[in-house]
Parts: C-alpha cells; structure tokens; sequence
C-alpha cells in the first residue's frame, strides 16, 4: 500500500510537470496566432505571468485586450461545459459499443459478418467527419420552408431539453470519426489473449463464471485504449460541434480567434483547459494500471528512479 | 523482390486493392493537365463555366477573344450582371460547376499533387522525430535525458492535433505567410504531433525487446549502442512499424487538412478549401441541411444543401485515396503479423 502511494505521487509530479511544459507549449502557439499586439504590449515571460493571474481570475496588467470580461466568461463556460457532455457521453458510448461488438465478434468468431462489421467499423474513419453529417442530413432529408426560421441555438434550452442532440452528435463522433472501429480492434485482440488464458480455460472447464476474471483482467487494457483517444475525440468533437451548430469549444475558438473579436486570455484559457482535461484523463489511467495491474507496479518499482 | 512478393501475398486482398486504388487516382492526379487541359480556362460560352473535358482548346480561346474585343460575353447583353451558373453533374462536367463557374473535377484530381511535399515533410518529421523520442523514451528511459524526452512527448502529445493545428494555422495566417509556405508550416507541426504516436510505439517495441537477450549480448561483445539502436532495434525490428505509423500519418495528415478547411482557417490550395467550402456556404441553396425532424433536435446547419453533388463527389474521391491508405496500411499491418508468427 505505501508502494503504491508512493507510485502514485510520483506520477501525480510527472502530470505536472507535464502541465507545465504543454500550457508552456500553449502559451508559445497562443501567443503567436494571436498577433502583433501581444508582443507590442508586453515581454514574453510578462505576459506569461500575466496569463496565469487572469486564468486564476486575478487582473491583467496590460491592459483590457488582456481581460476576459463577464461575458466571455459566460460563453466559455457554456463552451466547455457543452463540449464537455459531448465528449463525455461520446467516450462513454464509444466505450460501451466497442465493447459489445468486440464481445459479439469474440464470441461469435464463426458468423461470417462478424469480419465484415469490423472492417465496415474500421473503414468509417476514411469518411471525414463533416461529409459524414452531410450525407445523414441528405438521407433524412425532407424539405420545408419555414425551417430557416428556427431558432440556432443549442444551449438556450436546458440540459434534460438537449439530450436527444447530444446523443446524436456523440453518436456521430463515435461512429463517424472511426474510433469505435479503431477500438473494437484494439478490445477484441485483448480481449482474446485474455479469454484464450490458461486460467479462464480451466475456469471454463470447470463451468465457473468468467465476467469476474474478464472483467477484471480487461479493466487496464480498457481503459488505456480508452483514454489514449482523449485528445483526438476533442479534436473529433470540435468538427462535429460545428457540423451540428453545437456551441462549444470550437465556436469560442473561432469566435475569439477572429481579428476583430480575439481574446488572448480566452484563447488561452480555452487551451488550457483541454490540456488539463486531458493530462488528468492520463494520470487517471497511470493511476488504473498502477492499481490493477501488478506487472506494471513491479516494473515501476524496479526502475525506481524517476 | 522477394519482399515485395511477399507483400501482396500476406498483405493479402486489402494491400493489392489499395495500392491499385492509390495509383490510379496519383497517375490520373498526375496527368490531369493532359487530360483536361482547360480545367483552368474561362470560356464565358457554357454558362460562365469552366470550358467542359470534352471543349476544343482553340474553340474556347477565339470566344475568349472575341470576349475581349466586343466586352460582352454571348448570349448576354451589353453591361449586364454576370452570373455564374451552378451546372448538375452530367457528361460534360462529370462533378457539375460551383457558385462560381469553376469545375472541381479539375480541381479535385490536380490537387493529388499538391499534397507530395507537404506528405514527405509528415513523413520525415514524423518517423526521424518518432525515432529519437521512441529511443530515448525506451532506450534510455533510466536517464535524465529519456526522462526529458518523455516529458516533452507527453506534453506535444496533451494538445489535441486539430486544436493546435487550428493555432499554427490562425499565427500563419497573421503571420501573412504565403499559402504554400503555411502548408509546410502545418506539415511541420503534425509531424511533430504525430512524432509523439511514433515514440510510444517505438518505446514499447524497446520495452518487449529488452526482455530478449540479443540486447545484452550484443552489448557483452561490444557492440556500440548506435548499432545496436539503429541496425537491432530499429532496421531489424521497428522497420514495419514504422511504415504503417508513416502510412497512418499520411491519411491523419489529409484528414486535417480537410478539417482545417472546414474551419475556414489555411485556406490552403487544396482539398480542405475545396470540401469544407462546399460544406458550408459554398453550396447555399434554399433547403436546410437537416429536414424537419433532425433540425428540430439540431436547428439549420446551414442554410442550403441544393448542390449536393458539390461535396459528395469530389469528396468520394478524397474518401478514395484515404481508404486506399487505411487498405495498404491495414494490409501491411496484417503482414506484419504473420511475418512476426512465422
């Protein structure tokens, strides 16, 4: 138990150093794409600092292009809390449908479309994102004239009003971007070196229950797989936001990033905010594998130095 | 040559298709200009459009003239608006025109060559820079350098490749670079967001060599740590991976790019303007692009999606040459396995 501890805060420093060098990585991109006016009005490493206190709601001290005032506050907070659901219920349905179909494929090897679904899976992610809404759009379409007029907004309403809208656009991102395929790969092969084990075949000989050890022994495979496709289902969720007029990161960035309307702060802010979602994703599943995965925890302990 | 037969043979129906799917669309890509060499001409005789495959050069440059000295185009009177018409696909333009008379037939196959210096810039970052971050991160993985090196992978790797590159794109784009050196500047900084994939594989490939005893004999008899890096490890061993994570890269590559298109930043000369302007306003017409029950759960998208086959065809081309990469990378990893088992 103190060994994991210990693990387990040595991976906590790593995230953050980790942090520390990516919002710095940020901060550079940030700083160049938004234009002659940040590098007119302050130094490099001032504006750094200066970053950080107003991302911790402190006051610029160059000035309002600097500020994030209340309303750009409430717009990136409606952002990312949307994208936020749509990523999280994405991950979630990705996750849940990867694992049904690797199941079904698994255990129904012998069915002669078990092959042809994950190739049709694998191949979705050839289709790029926005030709896929385009065409779901022309499938069902049915036109009428007073549709213009309706209202565009996604957020207006509350959450329980827009869970069928979320499910759809997850439902997109997940199928639509390939990862479902990518993953019921990634599941079924893991899922087969566990079931092909020599204790699960003596389990089943012995006509024992094997969801305990399957379970168990697919956690940290799992939720690797998983978690190692944070950052592209952001980047997935950006182009669907857009192609289902969803009012999340995607519409802040390219409102605040136009010339007449950028933020500096908002544009880092936003970044920021990706990264740390996505790096404590990853200290999550350090902290999964350190867990449950013996194997991993002796070698971590072995090495011993970091 | 034995390689290469044994390719197609363990590669199987996925590797073969692909690479005839892949060369067909770069020779048609390739000699585009021969085969429709008026993609870039105005003839003002068809409706404002393009001069259709089928048009006679020397036919479209006398209208051409003719335009020039009267100052009025046929079939139209003196001093009026001229307007571009949208031509449906048919015989003559096998993709239609767009809202501004151009065909992205043209457009679409003599973009195929547009994407080979910016591709061989993916590749070499990607794998040159995969290499040096999978070798310190698995290699050298016990010194302070390897932990750098891990650091700094893990940090390129947090940023979510589009967001960057929307970024990079946006600083290009102020930075008033030409359109062919911003192309080069977001080959560069995928290269290096796709290098960081490339060392993890690498990394773990180290990692489950290690185990094997070659390393520490190697080692034992003297043998310097670059040979044993460059020619063990990564000629002998990592070879394979490394051309299917530079396939994979290639596909990933396009794919943002056509994204980047859709978000309207870059405008780069190639497919990502000419998709992800059809997408969004390129094609308004009077329908909505979700019908009633779906813009009831999503609201207008956009306002119009009448000239469908403006994104649907060259977007099947586009669709073409990925699946043609995901099919020889596909191949190439089934290859891989079985050569691993044999």
């Amino acid at each position: 138990m103190k060994n994991l501890f210990t693990l387990i805060k040595r991976e906590t420093l790593v995230t953050l150093l980790t942090l520390f060098v990516s919002t710095f990585l940020v901060f550079i991109t940030v700083y160049y794409a938004t234009g002659d006016l940040a590098k007119k009005e302050a130094n490099f490493f001032a504006l750094y600092v200066d970053s950080w206190r107003v991302f911790f709601g402190g006051d610029s001290h160059f000035g309002p292009v600097f500020e994030i005032s209340s309303n750009v506050e409430t717009s990136i907070s409606n952002g990312l809390s949307a994208s936020a659901i749509l990523v999280t219920l994405a991950l979630l349905l990705t996750f849940i449908l990867s694992l049904a179909v690797a199941l079904f494929i698994l255990f129904r090897r012998e069915w002669r479309f078990s092959a042809f679904i994950e190739q049709i899976l694998f191949f979705t992610g050839s289709v790029p994102i926005f030709v896929t809404i385009a065409a779901i759009a022309v499938m069902f379409s049915s036109c009428s004239s007073d549709q213009q007029t309706q209202s565009i907004g996604f957020l207006q309403s509350t959450f329980s009003d827009n869970v069928g809208k979320y499910f759809i656009a997850a439902l997109i991102l997940s199928i639509g971007s390939g990862m479902v395929g990518e993953l019921v790969r990634t599941f079924k092969l893991e899922l087969q070196k566990i079931v092909d084990d020599h204790y699960i075949l003596s389990a089943r000989a012995r006509d024992a229950s094997l969801w305990k050890h399957i379970t168990r022994a697919s956690i940290v495979p799992m939720t690797s797989g998983i978690v190692s496709k944070v950052p592209f289902f952001i980047g997935a969720a950006l182009i669907v936001e857009r192609g289902v007029n969803l009012q999340g990161i995607a519409f802040c960035m390219m409102l605040y990033s136009r010339d007449d309307t950028f933020n500096f702060a908002a544009m880092f802010e936003l970044s920021i905010l990706v990264v740390f979602f996505v790096v404590f994703m990853n200290l999550i599943n350090r902290v999964v594998l350190l867990v449950f995965d013996p194997i991993s925890r002796a070698k971590q302990l072995s090495r011993g130095k970091v | 040559m034995k390689i290469v037969v044994e390719l197609f043979k363990k590669g199987g129906w996925r590797f073969s298709t692909g690479l005839f799917i892949l060369s067909f669309l770069i020779v048609i890509g390739l000699s585009i200009d021969l085969l429709y060499p008026l993609g870039k001409e105005r003839n003002f005789d068809d409706g404002l459009c393009t001069p259709s495959i089928w048009s006679n050069s020397s036919q479209v440059k006398e209208t051409q003239q003719q335009i020039v000295r009267s100052g009025t185009i046929p079939g139209q009177k003196k001093n009026s608006v001229h307007k571009y018409d949208t031509v449906a696909c048919s015989r003559n333009y096998p993709f239609g025109t767009d809202t501004i008379g151009t065909d992205p037939f043209y457009i679409v196959f003599s973009c195929i060559s547009k994407y080979f210096i910016p591709l061989l810039i993916v590749l070499f970052i990607a794998i040159g820079l995969g290499c040096v971050f999978g070798v310190m991160t698995g290699y050298y993985d016990e010194t302070k350098q390897g932990f750098c090196a891990m650091i700094l992978s893990n940090s390129i790797s947090a940023l979510p490749q589009l967001l960057l590159l929307m970024l990079v794109c946006i600083f290009a784009s102020k930075g008033e670079l030409n359109q062919s050196t911003s192309f080069m500047v977001i080959a560069c900084t995928f290269g290096i967001a796709e290098s960081t994939r490339v060392g993890k594989s690498i990394m773990n490939k180290i990692h489950v060599l290690r185990e094997e005893e070659f390393i520490d004999a190697a080692k034992e008899l003297g043998v310097s740590d670059w040979r044993i890096i460059s020619r063990h490890i990564l000629w002998f061993n990592c070879r394979e991976l490394l051309v299917i994570h530079g396939i994979f890269a290639t596909a990933s590559f396009i794919m943002m790019e056509l994204y980047l298109g859709y978000f309207n930043v870059g405008n780069f000369d190639a497919w990502g303007n000419l998709l992800g302007a059809n997408a969004t306003t390129g094609i308004l017409g009077n329908e909505s692009l979700f019908p009633a029950e779906l813009t009831a759960l999503f609201g207008p998208v956009t306002k119009g999606f009448a000239n469908r086959w403006l994104l649907f065809l060259p977007a099947s081309v586009v669709v073409l040459f990925i699946f043609s990469l995901f099919l020889i990378g596909d191949g190439l990893v089934k290859y891989s396995g079985q050569s691993q088992e044999s």
